[in-house]
């Protein structure tokens, strides 16, 4: 996911995570962060117009992203086509809020496989140490030391285009700042004298980390996914545009783009119209991301505003 | 026997009408230089080793290689085409049309001043012959040389000494240094079309044994070739020509500078701000606006381009094993439509062979024409209906999705057929699914470009040997029809079993012919002196005269 | 007392190289083998790749004659170690597609392009990163703090190949319409000009973004520490309190994001050249992967490898000598 991008931001979030926090103090923090409210409201606008787009497609209200209208062919904004049509004549209103369930899904459901393969592998580094720690550290070194992109596009042009070889080839590449994170909390955990106190009342491995581990590493492990979204968008937004993501003629933003760009001198807003619901979208989940980074660890709060 | 004297070429065009004012002019820029384009960086300079003659990848080959013939200036339907001299002056054949002997010009050079011989030709074409070669334009060769064949079809484990042998048999002499003979496995009167094709442009033996076969058309100063221009200088961005001084012939043109790049965004701008003379647009739909816009009146050159569209059907796999269905589909499509949305810049045309071309046949085109009813009933005769035509895909390229996604809708409203669109970006992908036979129906930018104005180049496609041929569809008829009509001699009879297989071809149906292209140039008007062919490449009119071209004060 | 600092410094600098560069070796091994088994699966060989427009088929003679050629009859693992054995000589092998020539001249052809990018990126990145950052904080809370907080929202979170297209939108399409063709930017191509701006524009967006905000909070940080107020209160000039108390602190930070910087660098150079179409490093190889040229994707994969490590070697030397709280593990 060009995590890089997220690397980066949470790169900056490097220091002992915090205790436990009470979820409602975070919410309270979290809400005190305009542009984080701004965006959670636009997040949630487009996750209901991607919601409620196949619904309208049903009550006649919004074009099929898919049906080719030859009688109006580029058609520029008017009465019939909101956001006017492309050069096959499809509605370019309806693509957009389709291309949203696309890009949200992805950007959402990548996380979750993220979660398992990286969460897995941090709590395992973490939790049994050793040789097997090692082991696995080196193995995120190497993902780490690497460009994930040139992995990415050439684990997509082997799969070819496809909705779950993205997942693959993304979350294959980008485990690994995860796994490090998890591994990081549940070093820093197992430390402390709750962990020590329910070991010796006899508590079992497993027990242990269900009821303290995976709770007190959540703060920093949200955080992180919440940049990992928009970063996931990207990817699957560059790999369409690039070819090797998603087949034609899915209504993905990525697409979207790359057949704008190809008509950019005589309908710019063919390639202004995804680009801008693209941009937004990451937009506001960096926002969200800020939010959240700041409410879970209300230090860097304290020192940034 | 039948000789033709070819003088010096070169005839200054006249000014078409439409194309602006082409004229030579009487005050020229200092720097005669042409800024043109190439799709790609050529992967290799060696003649041989370059495919499909007019393909803009490739087509910088005939700049710097000169064939044995060329197309005459100028003449501007390919039916009235005929060959001029190139490196040979004159030409002959033999009564039985078996032998062709080519005289030399004596003051024919290499651009290092050498001058080309007989045996440079003998080397070329041997070498092109070779299957250690492995030349993607090796095929007219083969198929017309004596002995082409055999040769060309030794595999990798025979031992050299064979393979020697075999390219010692081929029907290749020079005769002197000044004379090259040329012996046919069967008479062929397209041979002299063959003759005009740069892959079998002289190769020096000294060169490639000096530099090695892999290296030596990599560097400029060992691309030993005989073209009007020589190779100067290989850029990652672009490649750049200066005149050859040893050239037989006056070459006007100083420079010549070919950038790369697939996407037309970028060179349009180029266009737009005077940095490139010569352009085909901005790119998909923009480029009707930049038609009527009157910034550009007389900037546009545009034609007929030799060239088919169509959509092949896979006939080695149901449903479409049956020819019945192959046609019920062939004639679902509105050809009229499909030109106006898909394929943008063509005319609807339903046969294989161009119009202008010579084996063109207006009669046939009723065979695969849109006919909704004709379609439903053939589809009804052939046993399946619509509904148990399920899961069928169309498998594309994404630069032809708009035509595959247009077929699906003619498919689906005409015969209630629904089929899905398989788009790949990748072109390995879709090559190695199309010749596996891993699809049902495909789409391609262009079925078969004209390489010259012959039917054969069009009809052996279809030939069950052809590697173009991916349909799977083998039909013995057809080959006996084209290949009799390949070696006969007499042009009435030849054209009449052109036109039986044509006829066949239409009613069996492998593929679907859709639209015959369109090119079109946006060519700043000081480009002047213009002379175009039937047969230029696709990146700009004019390019097999270039030399020709000059360019006026602005 | 400095002598010995030094010295022990030098072996700390030569221990952290040796084990750096014995870590070469099998990230290397790991990262051929990776590509190279990706590269067999998937679909199509470098034969079946047209560059586009019309096919020009290969007879299957042809084809067999490449394939023995290239030893592509082989099982893939053995091909592998053919390839290992001719890499550990520092022999990666001819294209595929640009007959003859080697891939170590194909990749150092296109090198250059990509790092003239990186390095005049890096030079925008830098200065502009830390300048407005620090600029924000000194001015806190003023309209200058609150433009430079709203841009590096903006630019840290539009993508990089977005901004690309919007940029070509705008400085190309737009520009030409609105001066009549008078002005604009090439799209396009590379050269040492006005090809530059747009790309390095989309390339340092982010990652300008980024610095100025990490630079923003930690000087933010450093002016609220307790030893920059003894400072003031000393009654030390503002000016000597800033460059010695605070920036000084300030930059700790942003150091350690260099090497984090460096990869997403590349990364970006290979989104850049794609969208500009720069014949650099990622052009070739985006090209590669569509035309299975394979010893070209395994020679960039490997020139990308060894550059994302020695780039973070010598940001690690260099962390050796800012600040001993950075100080790599």
């Amino acid at each position: 996911m060009t995590a890089p991008d997220s690397r980066l931001e949470v790169s900056a979030v490097a220091h002992p995570p915090a205790a436990a926090r009470p979820w409602g103090d975070v919410w309270r923090r979290f809400r005190r962060h305009r542009m984080a409210v701004v965006g959670l409201g636009v997040v949630t606008a487009v996750a209901l117009l991607a919601l409620v787009a196949p619904v309208l497609t049903r009550l006649g209200l919004l074009a099929d992203p898919l049906k080719l209208d030859y009688n109006h062919v580029d058609a520029g904004p008017g009465r019939g086509h909101f956001l006017g049509t492309d050069g096959l004549g499809r509605d370019l209103l309806s693509r957009t809020m389709y291309g949203a369930r696309i890009s949200l899904s992805i950007g959402v459901l990548l996380q979750v496989f993220i979660v398992i393969i990286g969460g897995t592998i941090g709590l395992l580094a973490g939790y049994v140490g050793g040789w097997v720690d090692s082991l696995l550290m080196r193995l995120t070194d190497a993902m780490f030391a690497f460009p994930d992109l040139l992995f990415v596009l050439v684990i997509a042009a082997a799969l070819g285009p496809g909705y779950w070889h993205i997942f693959a080839a993304v979350a294959l590449v980008n485990w690994a700042f995860l796994a490090r994170l998890v591994r990081g909390e549940v070093l820093f955990i197992k430390e402390r004298e709750y962990i020590e106190a329910a070991r010796a009342t006899g508590t079992r491995g497993a027990r242990i980390v269900l009821r303290h581990i995976v709770p007190n590493s959540l703060g920093p492990v949200i955080v992180t996914l919440t940049f990992g979204i928009p970063a996931a968008i990207f990817i699957e937004a560059f790999l369409s545009f690039v070819g090797v993501g998603l087949p034609p003629p899915t209504p993905s933003w990525g697409i979207m783009i790359n057949e704008g760009y190809k008509a950019i001198f005589g309908y710019p807003y063919h390639v202004l119209v995804p680009a801008v619901a693209l941009s937004l979208t990451t937009l506001s989940f960096h926002f969200i991301g800020d939010g959240l980074r700041d409410a879970v660890d209300p230090h860097l709060t304290a020192s940034a505003s | 026997m039948a000789t033709a004297a070819c003088g010096s070429s070169g005839g200054q065009s006249k000014a078409a009408t439409g194309f602006g004012d082409r004229s030579v002019p009487k005050d020229l820029a200092a720097d005669q230089t042409l800024r043109t384009f190439s799709f790609s960086k050529p992967t290799s300079f060696d003649p041989a080793r370059q495919g499909q003659e007019t393909f803009a990848g490739n087509a910088l080959r005939r700049q710097y290689a000169e064939a044995l013939l060329k197309p005459q200036p100028g003449v501007l339907k390919a039916a009235d085409l005929n060959v001029a001299g190139a490196a040979a002056e004159s030409w002959s054949v033999s009564g039985d049309g078996l032998s062709y002997t080519f005289k030399l010009r004596k003051n024919a050079k290499f651009n290092d001043g050498q001058p080309v011989r007989a045996q440079d030709f003998v080397y070329g074409w041997r070498r092109l012959i070779d299957p250690r070669t492995a030349s993607p334009s090796e095929g007219p060769f083969a198929r017309s040389v004596k002995g082409g064949m055999e040769a060309a079809a030794l595999g990798p484990r025979t031992d050299p000494a064979t393979v020697e042998a075999a390219l010692d048999h081929l029907g290749l002499r020079a005769v002197d240094d000044q004379t090259f003979e040329v012996t046919l496995g069967q008479p062929g009167s397209y041979f002299k079309w063959v003759a005009t094709l740069t892959a079998g442009a002289p190769i020096r033996r000294d060169v490639v044994e000096r530099y090695g076969a892999d290296q030596w058309a990599n560097k400029p100063e060992t691309l030993v070739t005989n073209g009007p221009f020589k190779v100067a200088d290989v850029s990652q961005t672009q490649t750049t020509m200066v005149a050859n001084p040893f050239y037989w012939d006056k070459v006007g043109l100083k420079r010549f500078v070919a950038g790369y790049g697939l996407d037309p965004t970028p060179r349009w701008t180029q266009y737009l701000n005077d940095q490139l003379d010569v352009s085909n647009g901005p790119g998909s739909e923009s480029y009707k606006q930049a038609l009527d816009d009157p910034r550009f009146k007389g900037q546009i050159i545009q034609y007929p381009e030799l060239s088919i569209q169509w959509m092949q059907f896979n006939t080695a796999k149901p449903p479409f094993d049956k020819p019945a269905t192959r046609e019920a589909f062939t004639k679902a499509i509105d050809r009229n439509a499909y030109n106006q949305v898909a394929a943008d810049t063509g005319q609807p045309f339903d046969t294989l062979v161009p119009q202008g071309m010579p084996g063109y046949n207006p009669g046939l085109g009723g065979i695969e024409a849109f006919d909704v009813n004709q379609a439903k009933a053939l589809l009804q005769s052939s046993g399946v209906s619509a509904a148990q035509l399920g899961g069928l895909h169309i498998l594309t390229g994404s630069a032809q999705e708009s035509n595959a996604l247009f077929i699906k809708d003619q498919l689906q409203k005409n015969l209630g057929v629904s089929v899905t669109v398989d788009s790949i970006g990748d072109s390995a992908t879709v090559n190695s699914r199309t010749k596996k036979g891993d699809y049902n129906m495909l789409t391609t930018f262009i079925g078969h470009a004209a390489n010259y104005p012959d039917p054969q180049d069009f009809f052996d496609v279809f030939l069950s040997t052809s590697p173009d041929n991916t349909t799977g569809w083998k039909n013995p008829d057809y080959d006996r029809l084209v290949t009799e009509a390949d070696t006969s001699t007499d042009a009435s009879k030849r054209s009449g079993l052109y036109d039986q297989a044509h006829k066949l071809l239409l009613e069996q149906a492998p593929v679907a012919f859709l639209v015959q292209l369109r090119r079109v140039f946006w060519v700043k008007p000081w480009v002047r002196a213009i002379t175009r062919t039937p047969v230029d490449a696709a990146y700009m009119p004019g390019d097999l005269y270039s030399k020709d071209i000059v360019i006026a004060k602005h | 007392m400095h002598l010995l600092a030094g010295s022990g410094r030098g072996r700390q600098i030569g221990s952290l190289v040796l084990r750096r560069l014995v870590w070469v070796v099998p990230i290397l091994a790991f990262v051929i083998v990776v590509t190279f088994a990706l590269m067999h699966l998937a679909p199509g060989n470098p034969w079946d790749a047209t560059a586009h427009g019309p096919t020009v088929e290969l007879s299957p003679t042809a084809i067999r004659h490449l394939d023995a050629k290239y030893g592509l009859n082989d099982p893939w693992p053995v091909q592998l170690v053919h390839y290992m054995a001719n890499a550990a000589r520092f022999d990666f092998g001819v294209s595929y597609r640009y007959e003859g020539q080697a891939v170590s001249h194909l990749v150092v052809q296109s090198l250059p392009h990509t790092f003239v990018l990186g390095v005049l990126a890096l030079g925008v990145i830098l200065p502009l990163g830390l300048g407005l950052g620090t600029a924000a904080a000194l001015r806190h809370n003023s309209w200058l703090d609150y433009a430079v907080t709203g841009l590096a929202t903006v630019g840290a979170s539009v993508p990089n190949f977005v901004v690309g297209i919007l940029l070509v939108l705008g400085l190309s399409v737009g520009l030409n319409r609105a001066t009549g063709g008078a002005f604009y930017l090439p799209a396009a191509g590379f050269g040492f000009d006005s090809h530059l701006v747009m790309p390095v524009i989309t390339l340092s967006m982010l990652p300008v973004a980024f610095i100025a905000r990490l630079t923003r909070s930690s000087t933010l940080e450093a002016l609220g520490r307790d030893h920059v107020q003894a400072a003031r209160a000393k009654g030390l000039r503002e000016r000597t309190v800033i460059v010695r108390h605070v920036l000084k602190n300030s930059l700790v930070p942003v150091v350690t994001t260099i090497g984090p910087l460096v990869t997403f660098l590349i990364t970006g150079t290979i989104v850049v050249e794609y969208v500009f179409q720069i014949p650099g490093l990622g052009g070739t190889f985006v090209q590669a992967i569509s035309q299975r040229d394979y010893p070209v994707i395994l020679g960039a994969t490997i020139t990308y490898a060894v550059v994302v490590v020695m780039a973070n070697l010598v940001v690690d030397i260099a962390y050796l000598f800012i600040d001993p709280r950075v100080r790599p593990s």
